[in-house]
């Protein structure tokens, strides 16, 4: 018998060159997938994403040209024709990730494109003329922290302004190209941030590419968070925060961890002196997240189990369980190198201390500026909680119009829509990530959208349900795509489910989108127009580019609130609109009496202008043209004459300018021979 | 050098391209869209890069990654540097905005250049499109322009109201009172107007007529006869000249 020498079994190959070999391995078939065929139908997609943007550029063509409301149709069909075929691509099975990152990179940058083309001949939203009188002020003198007469507190967060007034002098752009830049890196900024936010999340890019495309759905994505705004550029680099913590959270190398950690830091003190907010709410999620990966955390988890156990013990509560295990399933196990005390404690710690050292050094008019807004919703919440404050009217705008019956459908529908996916995607986050804190704060932040959805009813309130929206719905975007039963569907089921779940996307959108902007407004509304050769604009930019070219810059006027913007962004006057020293009685007034000639005279007012429409008054819809009698698409109700003429009888006071429905007043020799 | 850092090449030959702008800028006057071709991305995105490539050397950052961090460092390089310097007391003029971002860009650079490794391995390249892939994009593109063109485009409006504009500033000084009258149309048709001057009870009849197409303005210096002096407010009334009956703008000033 011969003795066989034991087969040589081969050693282990060293660690460095197993990772290599893997790392090769990778490479490899990732160039083998890589080279053909990977941007799987994202042409043939975006040629149909570019066909919708080229429907609702003829809807906003044709509004301009008179047909106004009526367009409002082709706008659907056009952002219809963008979503629902993008939407169905990524609930198809075997799309590439570069496809699904490709598909939400389309479908940001065209609902960007939606709001230029509204709005494609300069800025016509209220703070948008804020934000640019403060660029301008940084551009023509070179100094940050100027004087703004309409939101005081602004100059003190100059980031978005800053770096516009960069660019300007820089790529010797004006304001407006210079802002739609800086915006639009803004909105690349944001889906970037969102899908690789959610793909670390979720670990699936097909789930983050939908979450991309839910977080869309809210109701401030299309139009306001993409104005020329403070908000718009932070609310992007803190998603982009959330992005890299994820990714510091899963790095390997410690190099790595600390270039994360140094651009994390960085991006942390931009968010702060860009917009207070967002900072508050970078400040809230760091702290939740920190304090929900800590041992605390572990410690609560054993507490629950043991009373879950003691509960199990007695009968009605092991029925109890059973029903609730068949109805929700198991809870997800914890996460290999997800240990508690991973959080950001140390980055949460430092954002709350240079956000509060910047609040309270820097920009302490915040505080004046935020707490009436939060104190009076406050109230407006008691007042509501016994029954004192009526419910607010629900799709209506400032000035009576009201949402046509399909649009209030549409609306409470996609909330009911929502609601109803939450305990779906609650049920997932339970069953599959429940020990990740990330994921935990979705879930929190998905379930209060819904507390900031019933502020909407409450009069004072809805605002901040309003504004919390654009925060909130980052949670209840994963949530949602995370229920979405494709993905655990079988056979005909599944086959249904996927046009079943375009629509509920469609109509979330939609929802979202008439919750947000008011009819008449989604399209263009005639702010230049064509004559002839010529291009001419409405009488309060006209007014205003004639004031900065005969009077001067940086004169006191107090206005109405649309002609006063136009004075403030585009004439660079100090602009004191109905919120301050008492202006709006002075302009409501059918006559004035001495107290309001002495609040003209407290704010050192020197030029006064009168806008005889109603709509001057709305900081929306008062930057247009005036309408033909029974063609108006928004209010054209003019103001009484004992309004509007009142001040044309005041003694000394010199009338400088009349362009039929807006006139300029000199009051310099009222408001000063009496001080 | 490694093959791997021709990124980095480009990005500074960027800001050679950038640094020449900036210096002959005032020299030469050079047209606004080669400035904002090469300013544009380089401030946009480079200050970004750089950053991105001098702390991340040996780390794999995907494509996506790397655009996100190149936009985000870059608003924070701006922003934060602006509060940076406006704290030393800097005015922010061109010069001190793209020394910044020079310098951001070119010690980045170095410092990336210095700390790469030179056996780093190739990016994967990005997927090949077919010759289809590409008509549908260009298709997209096509549409896409169309569709920004169109909004771009002032047309004429059916359902609006024009208006004209009319004004008067004092002129002059007191010894010869003066008036800077003018008027814009932003009517929709060819209007013609006459002028008349006013002073207290006194009237200086019609001291223009002028017809103004749309987008056209008139302005004139006109100055108050002795005789009208001092006797009050003076009025300034445009009248169209297919309604001359009715006032249609007007003008006061107090002496």
């Amino acid at each position: 018998m011969t003795r066989t020498a034991p087969a040589r079994r081969t050693p282990p190959p060293l660690a460095g060159s197993r990772l290599q070999a893997a790392e090769a391995a990778r490479r490899a078939a990732a160039r083998r997938v890589l080279t053909y065929g990977t941007w799987g139908r994202l042409p043939e997609l975006t040629l149909i994403s570019a066909t919708g943007l080229l429907i609702i550029a003829v809807a906003d063509a044709l509004s301009r040209w008179g047909y106004g409301p009526r367009m409002e149709g082709l706008f659907w069909i056009g952002l219809l024709t963008i979503l629902i075929p993008l939407t169905a691509r990524l609930l198809t099975p075997r799309v590439t990730r570069n496809e699904l990152l490709g598909l939400a990179l389309v479908y940001g940058l065209s609902l960007y494109l939606i709001k230029y083309m509204q709005s494609p001949f300069g800025f016509t939203y209220a703070d948008e003329f804020v934000h640019l009188f403060n660029t301008n002020q940084i551009y023509t003198t070179g100094r940050l922290f100027g004087l703004n007469t309409i939101l005081p507190a602004t100059p003190y967060y100059p980031g978005l302004a800053a770096a516009t007034a960069g660019l300007m002098q820089l790529a010797g752009l004006n304001g407006f190209g210079a802002g739609l830049v800086v915006i639009g890196l803004a909105r690349l900024t944001m889906t970037l941030a969102l899908f690789l936010f959610f793909e670390r999340l979720t670990r699936s890019a097909r789930v983050a590419a939908l979450s991309t495309v839910l977080y869309a759905a809210n109701a401030n994505y299309m139009f306001w968070s993409v104005q020329f705004s403070y908000e718009s550029l932070a609310l992007p680099l803190a998603v982009m925060v959330l992005a890299l913590l994820l990714r510091r959270e899963q790095g390997r190398m410690s190099a790595e961890r600390l270039g994360l950690t140094v651009v994390t830091l960085l991006l942390i003190g931009t968010i702060i002196v860009t917009h207070h907010l967002t900072s508050y709410f970078l400040v809230g999620v760091l702290t939740a997240w920190a304090l929900l990966a800590s041992p605390a955390r572990d410690r609560l988890y054993r507490l629950v189990a043991a009373g879950v156990v003691r509960l199990e013990r007695t009968k009605w509560g092991a029925q109890a369980l059973r029903l609730a295990r068949r109805l929700v399933g198991r809870p997800a196990g914890t996460e290999t190198g997800l240990t508690s005390g991973n959080g950001p404690s140390g980055l949460a710690l430092i954002a709350a201390v240079v956000t509060l050292l910047w609040l309270f050094n820097v920009a302490t008019l915040t505080v004046s500026y935020l707490s009436p807004v939060f104190v009076k919703a406050l109230s407006s919440v008691a007042g509501s909680l016994s029954g004192e404050t009526s419910a607010r009217e629900l799709f209506q705008s400032d000035t009576g119009v009201v949402a046509p019956l399909w649009e209030r459908a549409a609306g409470i529908g996609s909330v009911l829509v929502s609601l109803a996916g939450l305990p779906l995607g609650l049920r997932e986050v339970w069953r599959r990530r429940l020990y990740h804190p990330a994921m935990l704060l979705c879930a929190g932040l998905a379930v209060a959208y819904f507390g900031g959805v019933g502020l909407r009813l409450i009069p004072e309130a809805w605002e901040i349900g309003n504004r919390s929206g654009e925060f909130l719905f980052l949670g209840l975007a994963v949530v949602l795509a995370y229920a979405h039963p494709v993905q655990w569907l079988r056979g005909r089921a599944r086959r249904w489910a996927r046009p079943a779940l375009v629509a509920v996307v469609a109509l979330i959108t939609m929802g979202g989108t008439i919750a947000g902007w008011p009819p008449p407004l989604r399209t263009t509304l005639a702010g230049v127009i064509r004559v002839g050769d010529e291009e001419v604009r409405p009488a309060g930019w006209t007014a205003a580019h004639w004031f900065r070219l005969y009077v001067g810059p940086e004169h006191i006027v107090a206005a109405q609130e649309a002609p006063g913007r136009y004075m403030f962004g585009e004439g660079q006057q100090y602009a004191f609109i109905t919120h301050a020293f008492s202006i709006k009685s002075v302009f409501r007034a059918y006559g004035l009496q001495a107290w309001q000639f002495d609040a003209l005279r407290s704010a050192h007012i020197e030029y006064l202008v009168m806008d005889r429409r109603r709509v001057s008054n709305n900081g929306m819809q008062g930057y247009f043209f005036d309408w033909l009698p029974d063609t108006a698409p928004v209010d054209d109700v003019i103001l009484a004459p004992e309004i509007y003429a009142k001040f044309d009888g005041l003694p000394e006071v010199s009338r400088i300018f009349d362009a039929g429905s807006l006139v300029i007043y000199d009051v310099r020799a009222l408001t000063r021979a009496a001080q | 050098m490694p093959r791997s850092s021709r990124d980095l090449l480009a990005l500074v030959g960027l800001g050679v391209a950038g640094l020449v702008v900036w210096l002959l800028l005032p020299a030469t006057g050079l047209s606004a869209g080669l400035r904002a071709l090469i300013w544009l991305p380089l401030a946009a995105c480079g200050p970004g890069y750089a950053l991105t490539a001098a702390l991340f050397p040996r780390t794999e950052v995907g494509r996506a990654e790397r655009l996100l961090l190149s936009v985000g460092l870059s608003f924070a390089t701006l922003i934060l540097g602006a509060i940076a310097l406006a704290q030393l007391g800097v005015t922010l003029t061109l010069d001190v905005w793209a020394a910044l971002v020079e310098t951001v860009v070119s010690a980045g650079c170095l410092i990336a250049l210095l700390r790469r490794s030179s056996d780093g391995a190739p990016r994967a390249p990005l997927p090949r499109l077919t010759q289809r892939q590409w008509v549908f994009f260009g298709l997209a593109g096509l549409l896409g322009l169309t569709a920004l063109a169109l909004a771009g485009t002032p047309l004429a409006a059916t359902n609006v109201q024009g208006y004209t504009a009319f004004w008067m500033l004092p002129a002059g000084d007191a010894d010869a009172p003066q008036l800077q009258l003018g008027a814009e149309s932003a009517e929709l048709t060819i209007v013609s107007y006459r002028v008349e001057v006013s002073v207290g009870t006194g009237s200086a009849g019609e001291v223009a007529r002028l017809t103004l197409a749309p987008g056209e303005k008139w302005e004139a210096t006109y100055a108050i006869p002795e005789a009208l002096r001092g006797q009050g407010v003076i009025a300034a009334r445009l009248y169209r000249l297919d309604v001359p009956d009715e006032v249609y703008r007007q003008v006061l000033l107090w002496p």
